[in-house]
């Protein structure tokens, strides 16, 4: 397994998806405790009043009738708008009420609002907000940027456009306005997870460590931080470091397969072999199809030199993972090595075709130009 | 009071625990050794700088431009040779150049390739004039080889414009032969190699070239940078690659350019940079390993003839683990883990691993970089040389590798890279991993540089491999080897008779005790560059004679025994009779 690898699987901090997290001592576990309290109060004063369900009526007209009357609204402002189709208010207002509801037919409301109108960049914001859930890229970039000129001290802002440019793999200039929200005195745990985040996926794992460490300070028990730790240690060779983090997670998840890989890897590293095959098989236990623990699992044996049990291991994923450069390449190298050549040299052959031109490392320099300096040839 | 007297018996009851450790830890000093209790005292590593104090003065030349013109920043090699036959390896120094559109006419010095006579003791002298080497153009790879077998090394030295071939006179001058003999390929050369490809027992050369660069058409990138153009060295994918070259020795002192008719057109040409002739699949000839820049690697093995396909893939090494081409730089090969296959050790771009393949035999290779220990070192560092060559004499081959990006302005495009790096020495642990010992090891691995080159010699005849590093833009760097407690070592010098001369391409087997090394005859290593031409080989603890078993590039097998350790040897092709060589030490 190679850790330089652009596919590297263990994306552990994938911004807008749920991360691993620490079991008894999250933030995330503190809210849901209160939300169980509050459900529990919920269900002791609605059995008490079951006897007295007249009593919930109220409550419940009140909500109908907050729907009737903006549907009442709805109707009213789309009426309105019929008549008086250049009505910036209007469309703001429509805007509002249908955005959770209709948000494409929202956007186009709010895009009738000028910038000479007062609540122009309440709607810009709005604009911002709706196609980033949509993941209209397209639309929320010139939206953020166009909030950040007007509102250049806002740290919200800055971090909305980091966190969309790195969704849309711009780690450069997600890099650039993350660092900036935090210097314009953004400072939650996530932030800092932001940058980390960025980092790996601009090829700077090196770098990591930094902001991880500013994460573990705001909120030391962040479960994903300590595992991404684990990680930039494991990357530059600070096995002790990546060892403490991965044990630390694997205290507070006896059952995260990623510590588990994390600790074949140190294993591996550090030149265990039979450490490492330990490691990988609990995880194995844990998820038998987890597909990166099989590769890591080929991957050892493999090198010592079982290619036929490497083979027998990897094999039966082709139909699904033909696509997959590295499982080709760990097949390729099992096949070659239990006499396969042929299969192998297929195998190599397909990954090369696999290989696309702009496919380079995240470290590569691009050029935007490439110009020909043309000379006179010297008399 | 009380309080006084208890603090008094506490500190007396202290002293008497403190008298008590020290005298258990003078008892087991005593019986265990000082200072470490060890079974055997462990080889501390060390390597110093003594450029100054051998009279090396080589700067390299090759300053940027501001539109960051590419083969400027490439950098340029460093070979050993023993051009005058009397045992001590002198230095020659490749030479960059300043920008110019067209080939560099000037005639200061100062801006040509050198060469530095070693006088023993420690000393070199600049003897480039009266050896007639002077040269302005952008030189890069070395290689040297006795092309006519006359018994005098000549070089081959790969340019940005024509390469050049210098055939040794043996009278301690060097005669140009480069247009005469017609082998000063126009390409862009890279990393060189001799080795006799088609076995007529003649030396032949293969060239490495790297991008399809003319100078009136110089490809230039930049990018916008908060309004303001910042340029940098293009990114290979930008330019095209060139066809390597193949010259067949045709043993009249000219060449003959062979490289289609080797196969070497047979696919697309590429970016390469690093070379290593080996025999790779055990079947008498000389195959050929290229490092190529971000595309995949080119392992093009011999049918014998001197013909070649291109069978990096089944072998494995056209890619690293993960089916990712590399930016393939440096070179080198040895049989690092001791099963006698020779194994390859390619260097990397920064984020990337430097790659050690391990050779399973059968031409099939694993990369076992993580494993060995060499993976996480080497991404954040930019690899260009690396050699191959046991620091303490224990039988086991290190690994030194220099360093050093190819951009200079990564701060104003947002990366956080840096342009000079530290280079690194590892330290071979029985075959299995290897270790970083660069923080112990000198000063001079404390230091940032812009490495490029560096080649291994012997050059003060002590017994211990020696280092000289080429820098772009900076001095070159003699390191002299001094590691403490280091092993025995013997040293072979290879003559053929109906193998080539130089002995370039055999396989060497030596035998101390019940433990078997294999070394072979390179004719090349590292980046651009090219070790001294004998074979000194560690043994460790041993003070057994030692055997040796040569397999000669012509396919003949001859063995020698009673091999003295410490000892110096020439070994002749044919001369081996089983007689006991202890008589013939030098």
């Amino acid at each position: 397994m190679n850790m330089n690898s652009q596919s590297e699987p263990d994306n552990l901090i994938k911004p807008f998806s749920k991360p691993e997290k620490g079991f008894f001592f999250s933030s995330g576990w503190i809210v849901a405790g209160a939300g169980l309290v509050a459900l529990l109060i919920f269900y002791l004063s609605g059995r008490k009043e079951t006897d007295h369900s007249q009593k919930s009526e109220p409550a419940v007209k009140t909500q109908e009738s907050g729907e009737k009357s903006d549907q009442a609204r709805r109707k009213e402002l789309i009426a309105y708008l019929q008549q008086h189709p250049d009505d910036e208010f209007a469309h703001f207002q429509l805007g509002e009420l249908i955005k959770a509801r209709a948000p494409f037919q929202a956007l186009e409301n709010f895009s009738h609002v000028t910038p000479r109108h007062p609540r122009y960049y309440e709607a810009v914001e709005a604009v911002a907000e709706i196609a980033m859930e949509q993941d209209l890229h397209l639309q929320a970039k010139p939206a953020l940027f166009e909030l950040i000129r007007e509102y250049p001290e806002e740290s919200r802002f800055q971090e909305k456009l980091a966190r969309l440019l790195f969704k849309a793999g711009d780690s450069e200039r997600a890099l650039k306005y993350a660092t900036r929200s935090i210097e314009l005195g953004a400072n939650q745990a996530q932030n800092y997870m932001l940058v980390a985040d960025i980092l790996r996926q601009a090829g700077r794992t090196s770098e990591m460590s930094g902001p991880l460490k500013q994460a573990l300070y705001l909120e030391p028990e962040l479960f994903e931080a300590h595992l991404n730790l684990a990680y930039a240690a494991l990357y530059t060779g600070d096995l002790e470091s990546a060892e403490r983090e991965a044990r630390w997670c694997l205290e507070r998840q006896p059952a995260s397969i990623i510590s588990l890989r994390y600790l074949a890897l140190i294993n591996r590293n550090q030149g265990e072999m039979e450490a490492a095959v330990a490691q990988v098989d609990q995880a194995l236990l844990i998820d038998p199809q987890d597909f990166e623990s099989l590769l890591l699992k080929a991957d050892l044996l493999i090198f010592q030199r079982k290619g036929q049990q490497a083979y027998d291991l990897l094999k039966p994923f082709y139909a699904e993972r033909q696509t997959d450069r590295r499982f080709l390449s760990a097949l390729a190298r099992a096949a070659g090595l239990s006499g396969k050549r042929e299969e192998a040299l297929e195998l190599q052959k397909k990954n090369q075709a696999l290989i696309k031109e702009d496919d380079l490392k995240p470290s590569s320099l691009q050029s935007e130009t490439v110009e020909e300096t043309r000379f006179r040839q010297r008399p | 009071m009380i309080s006084f007297l208890s603090n008094s018996s506490t500190v007396c009851f202290l002293l008497r625990v403190w008298r008590e450790l020290i005298c258990v830890g003078c008892l087991a000093m005593f019986f265990c050794g000082f200072p470490v209790c060890a079974e055997e005292k462990q080889s501390e590593i060390l390597f110093q700088d003594v450029t100054a104090a051998s009279q090396l003065t080589f700067q390299h030349k090759s300053p940027l431009t501001l539109k960051r013109h590419l083969h400027l920043m490439m950098g340029s090699g460093v070979g050993w040779l023993d051009f005058d036959n009397d045992g001590f390896p002198d230095l020659y120094c490749a030479q960059g150049e300043e920008w110019q559109t067209a080939k560099n006419t000037q005639r200061d010095v100062g801006m040509s390739n050198r060469l530095y006579q070693n006088q023993g003791h420690s000393q070199f002298q600049d003897v480039t004039a009266p050896a007639g080497l002077i040269d302005f153009g952008y030189s890069m790879g070395i290689t040297v080889g006795d092309y006519n077998h006359d018994g005098f090394d000549d070089l081959y030295v790969s340019q940005f414009d024509r390469n050049l071939l210098y055939c040794n006179n043996g009278d301690g001058t060097f005669t140009n032969t480069s247009q005469s003999a017609q082998a000063d390929d126009p390409g862009y050369g890279a990393s060189c190699t001799w080795a006799d490809l088609n076995g007529d027992g003649l030396l032949d050369l293969y060239v490495v070239n790297y991008l399809e660069i003319d100078r009136e058409q110089y490809p230039i990138c930049s990018r916008k940078v908060d309004g303001t153009r910042v340029y940098f060295v293009c990114h290979p994918r930008y330019v095209r690659g060139e066809y390597d070259v193949v010259y067949r020795n045709l043993g009249n002192g000219t060449f003959l350019d062979m490289s289609k008719k080797a196969g070497l057109h047979s696919e697309p040409a590429r970016q390469g940079l690093g070379v290593f002739a080996a025999d790779f699949d055990h079947d008498g000839d000389m195959d050929i390993y290229v490092a190529n820049d971000s595309v995949a690697n080119q392992l093009w093995v011999n049918d014998g003839q001197g013909v070649f396909t291109d069978q990096a893939l089944i072998a494995g090494l056209a890619f690293n683990r993960s089916g990712d081409r590399e930016a393939g730089m440096g070179l080198a090969g040895a049989d690092y883990n001791g099963d006698g296959q020779i194994d390859l050790f390619v260097t990397n771009y920064y984020g990337e691993t430097n790659t050690l393949y391990r050779n399973e035999g059968a031409l099939f290779f694993l990369d076992v970089t993580e494993e060995t220990g060499l993976a996480a070192p080497s991404r954040v560092r930019l690899g260009f040389g690396a050699s191959f060559l046991d620091f303490n004499n224990d039988g086991w081959e290190d690994l030194f590798v220099t360093n050093g990006h190819v951009h200079d302005r990564l701060a104003q495009l947002g990366k956080n890279e840096p342009y000079e790096q530290e280079p690194q020495v590892f330290l071979n642990q029985g075959g299995a991993r290897f270790l970083d010992v660069s923080k112990s090891a000198g000063t001079f691995f404390q230091n940032k540089q812009v490495g490029r080159g560096c080649a291994v010699a012997d050059f003060n005849r002590d017994g211990l491999a020696d280092l000289a590093v080429s820098h772009l833009n900076g001095k070159l760097v003699l390191l002299e080897n001094r590691t403490v407690a280091a092993g025995q070592c013997v040293s072979l010098k290879l003559i053929g008779t109906t193998s080539n001369r130089s002995g370039i391409g055999a396989r060497v087997e030596l035998t101390a005790d019940s433990r078997k090394l294999t070394r072979y005859r390179r004719g090349s290593s590292s980046y651009l560059s090219v070790d001294e031409g004998g074979i000194l080989s560690g043994l460790g603890k041993s003070q057994v004679p030692v055997s040796v078993k040569i397999t000669w590039p012509q396919g003949k097998t001859e063995i020698w025994s009673g091999l003295q350790p410490g000892g110096r040897y020439t070994l002749i092709e044919g001369s081996s009779d089983s007689r006991d060589l202890s008589q013939l030490q030098q």
